[in-house]
């Protein structure tokens, strides 16, 4: 055994008995060897400290949940409250824009308003289904007069270039699979008319959403209580595209970027509701 | 029953989180820091001490844990929490004791402070860090973790305990010729 594995186990404490003694005697008799030795002892410390540094640097990229502090454990309970203060009133914030009315772009008015009318009587069409027996059957229903006091929040209206209007045929687009397509009458052969692309789909078990509607997975969903015989579809092609829902004498735009479910108000401005009601009786 | 089955399984966890500890797994030391993080900084934390007093205090105490539990002569009559509760309260003693006296030594000036202790750390580490990664591997692997030729040899991929022999003296020559070139003799002696 070489000095270098003497040294070796004499530090480690490998060594017993008389090995050990007489080992210690060499040493106290060679200041060198004692020299050594010291020298091996800090090494081997050092060895043994980069070690428990490499395994602390470990630890400490463990990623700790709860922290230790107290304090910082309360501070970020508060912090955690504040946000979901915040995620609350971000909700009721988008929760109540959701219930304002969807602006009306590519319309026909150059006129930004907000109608305070407010008459609870005016929207039974929302609220309870009409009486008359719905069937299977699509229909073209009659132009009637327009009520146009029927609205219950404001309403803005954003117009944008003033579109010439052409009305097409909405009825081959209520699409229940066991609704046959009705031929509209009114129905004119212009370029820009075309049948709309949009699929419909009706909801009426979610008491949340009782005259709503959302364009999901490109279909059309309408929310509420919907007398199938009493809706229409109009879409417009011309330079702009708009979808505007036709339902007991009212007139509501269907903006195609609503993938929330929105609710559905009823159009005031009154220049559009002429051109929309023009095009419809045609 | 559902408790009992629980209660079953945790103490299988303890005990195989031990065994891991003791086979070298680096993962199941970190299973246990992290599990038992809050409780212990929590014991540093409410007495004086701050959140990163408290964070070194714990891996301190689960370096000493990891040393006792791989030398092999740690046997266990105590929860693993308790025992590694017992080395942090050991520690944060020590610790405030020696803050304790560094302020009375500051006040009085009477005695100085060795210096040559963290100097001579310091170069040790920095010649450490001028080995390989193997090397390094190797002496900590022998000197700190007390693993045997044949551990080495099959942690690090060695052919046989033989290579891990040559591989741990050639190593640790180099290591004293890398410390010895930075000082002399007389810098590590009284």
């Amino acid at each position: 055994m070489n000095n270098f594995e003497l040294i070796d186990d004499y530090l480690a404490n490998r060594l017993k008995g008389t090995a050990k003694e007489e080992f210690e005697r060499q040493v106290g008799n060679d200041p060198a060897l004692k020299s050594e030795i010291d020298l091996q002892k800090h090494i081997v410390e050092g060895i043994k400290q980069a070690r428990a540094a490499e395994l602390k640097s470990m630890l400490s990229k463990v990623p700790v949940t709860g922290g230790g502090a107290q304090v910082e454990f309360s501070v970020m309970r508060i912090a955690a409250g504040v946000v979901l203060i915040g995620v609350v009133s971000a909700a009721a914030w988008y929760y109540m824009q959701s219930d304002d009315f969807p602006p009306i772009e590519n319309a026909a008015a150059n006129v930004t308003r907000k109608d305070e009318a407010k008459t609870p009587e005016s929207k039974p069409e929302q609220d309870t289904p009409p009486a008359s027996t719905p069937d299977n059957k699509v229909t073209t229903p009659e132009k009637k007069e327009q009520n146009t006091k029927e609205d219950d929040s404001a309403a803005e209206v954003k117009p944008a270039t003033k579109p010439s209007l052409d009305i097409t045929d909405p009825s081959a687009e209520l699409s229940e699979e066991n609704q046959p397509k009705v031929e509209h009458p009114s129905v004119n052969d212009k370029s820009d008319i075309s049948p709309a692309q949009v699929q419909v789909e009706m909801d009426s078990s979610n008491k949340r959403y009782d005259f709503h509607y959302q364009f999901a997975d490109s279909k059309l969903m309408l929310y509420g209580s919907f007398d199938r015989s009493l809706y229409e579809v109009l879409e417009i092609n011309t330079d702009n595209h708009a979808l505007f829902l036709f339902y007991k004498n009212n007139f509501y735009l269907l903006d195609e970027s609503r993938d929330k479910i929105t609710k559905l108000s009823p159009i005031q401005d009154q220049a559009l509701l002429k051109k929309l009601r023009e095009y419809r009786s045609r | 029953m559902a408790f009992r089955v629980f209660k079953s399984g945790s103490q299988v966890d303890e005990k195989e989180l031990f065994e891991r500890i003791c086979r070298g797994d680096e993962k199941a030391l970190e299973v246990i820091y992290k599990k038992y993080y809050r409780m212990m900084t929590k014991l540093v934390i409410t007495n004086s001490g701050t959140e990163d007093e408290a964070r070194d205090v714990y891996q301190d105490a689960l370096v000493v844990f990891w040393q006792k539990s791989r030398s092999g002569n740690l046997v266990l009559t105590s929860k693993i929490s308790t025992y590694i509760y017992s080395i942090c309260q050991n520690l944060w003693r020590k610790e405030l004791d020696r803050k304790k006296r560094l302020s009375s030594e500051e006040k009085d000036s009477s005695e100085s402070l060795d210096l040559d202790g963290p100097e001579r750390e310091k170069i040790i580490a920095k010649c450490m860090e001028q080995l390989g990664e193997t090397c390094r591997k190797v002496l900590m692997y022998y000197y700190f973790d007390e693993m045997s030729m044949q551990e080495i040899a099959d942690r690090l991929g060695f052919a046989n305990t033989d290579t891990a022999k040559t591989k741990k003296y050639k190593c640790k020559q180099k290591l004293d010729e890398l410390v010895k070139a930075q000082y002399t003799e007389q810098d590590f002696l009284d």
